[in-house]
């Protein structure tokens, strides 16, 4: 039966693309509070960049031995709290990959298992290589990080230009994985996100336990598949609420089956949906 | 309360007790710095107090300064020497702070 399962999105989702500019301007404010962690990916070194990052705040303090108190504190906060949303509605990386998937071009799918190499970027380039390494080592996080490379780089050479100077290029591996990225974003949905990114990683691991998430009510599915087909990262409706890499971007909501529950509210089998 | 509501709400004032005990306690923080003290013999070419350069010491000085390079390794002695940050102790000692920020300002 086709999508009679279908509901109108709420107002909060017909806006996500507005939220997540509003976030990307909120971490953009050029008011260099770095003893602050922001709970995004976002480069520190960016001219315009408000607060410090948690993953380039993470592999310093692996290659200075030291525990990183703030920024796995504020992780651990908003995770519990927001889990994936974060991903999904307030990180600017994400949004500039949302926006060059609006391209028109023929989009592909990360298979499943893409999602644990996020696991290796973290223990590897953000942990182990500054731990073991320091912070010279050319497989440092952010010597590599694309949104460093975009964010301090870019900026960086316009700066340059402008003051008849000669302009900096970030080394090649930096260089080759951002316009691997910058490409990928065009043909697959979060490229980043899905396969690489280290702190889509640690959010990915209070999937099961934040505070906010969607659930599947399978008593309210008559299998039209409609949740499926609104989901842009392939994520199994059946198990979306624990799936690391679901960003709660809630297009699946627009299902009667799939709906944002608080982790206090006790969920009923016989729950009504709500509507927008 | 359901388990998943006790699993978040446990995480969460976990966070919260990680966060406010890294503002709390003294020294790195998100970008803070992390100071190490080396301590070297006494050198008599040394004059007293802060030494903002090294390379203008008499020979003496070259050998403490390869001693710091040894110890810290050359680019911190070069830092060192920036940033002013070795002086001398009552007892004669040449004392060394090594400074190293939290945080990488150039990425590029």
């Amino acid at each position: 039966m086709a999508h009679q399962n279908y509901k109108p999105p709420s107002k909060l989702s017909r806006h996500r693309l507005a939220i997540q500019a509003g976030f990307a301007v909120l971490w953009m404010i050029p008011l260099r509070m770095f003893n602050v962690c922001s709970p995004v990916f976002h480069c520190y070194a960016c001219p315009l960049a408000a607060f410090a990052c948690p993953v380039g705040v993470l592999a310093q303090f692996s290659a200075l031995h030291a525990f990183p108190f703030i920024a796995l504190g504020t992780l651990g906060l908003t995770g519990a709290l927001f889990g994936g949303f974060v991903c999904g509605w307030a990180c600017p990386f994400g949004l500039l990959q949302d926006l060059a998937a609006k391209v028109p071009t023929p989009k592909f799918e990360l298979p499943a298992w893409a999602g644990s190499f996020r696991y290796v970027v973290l223990a590897g380039l953000v942990v182990a290589v500054p731990w073991f390494f320091g912070e010279t080592h050319p497989l440092f996080f952010c010597r590599v990080c694309p949104a460093g490379a975009l964010e301090v780089a870019v900026p960086a050479a316009v700066q340059a230009q402008l003051a008849g100077q000669a302009i900096i290029w970030p080394n090649a591996l930096k260089l080759g994985v951002t316009l691997a990225v910058v490409a990928a974003m065009f043909f697959i949905r979060r490229p980043w996100c899905g396969a690489l990114c280290p702190l889509g990683a640690i959010f990915g691991l209070f999937s099961r336990i934040s505070m906010f998430t969607v659930r599947f009510f399978p008593d309210r599915c008559n299998e039209c598949g409609l949740c499926d087909k609104t989901c842009a990262y392939g994520v199994d409706s059946a198990v979306r609420a624990d799936d690391p890499r679901c960003i709660r971007c809630l297009e699946c909501a627009r299902c009667k089956a799939c709906e944002v529950v608080p982790a206090w509210k006790p969920v009923l089998p016989d729950d009504p949906p709500k509507t927008a | 309360m359901p388990r998943r509501a006790i699993f978040a709400t446990t995480a969460a004032i976990f966070g919260l007790v990680l966060l406010v005990s890294g503002y709390a306690r003294p020294g790195l923080q998100v970008v803070g710095k992390k100071e190490v003290e080396v301590r070297l013999p006494p050198d008599p070419g040394m004059p007293d107090g802060p030494v903002p350069a090294w390379m203008d010491k008499p020979p003496t000085t070259q050998k403490v300064m390869e001693d710091f390079a040894a110890t810290l390794g050359e680019q911190s002695v070069i830092t060192l020497v920036t940033m002013g940050a070795i002086s001398r102790t009552a007892g004669g000692e040449l004392l060394v702070t090594e400074t190293k920020a939290g945080s990488p300002r150039c990425p590029t």
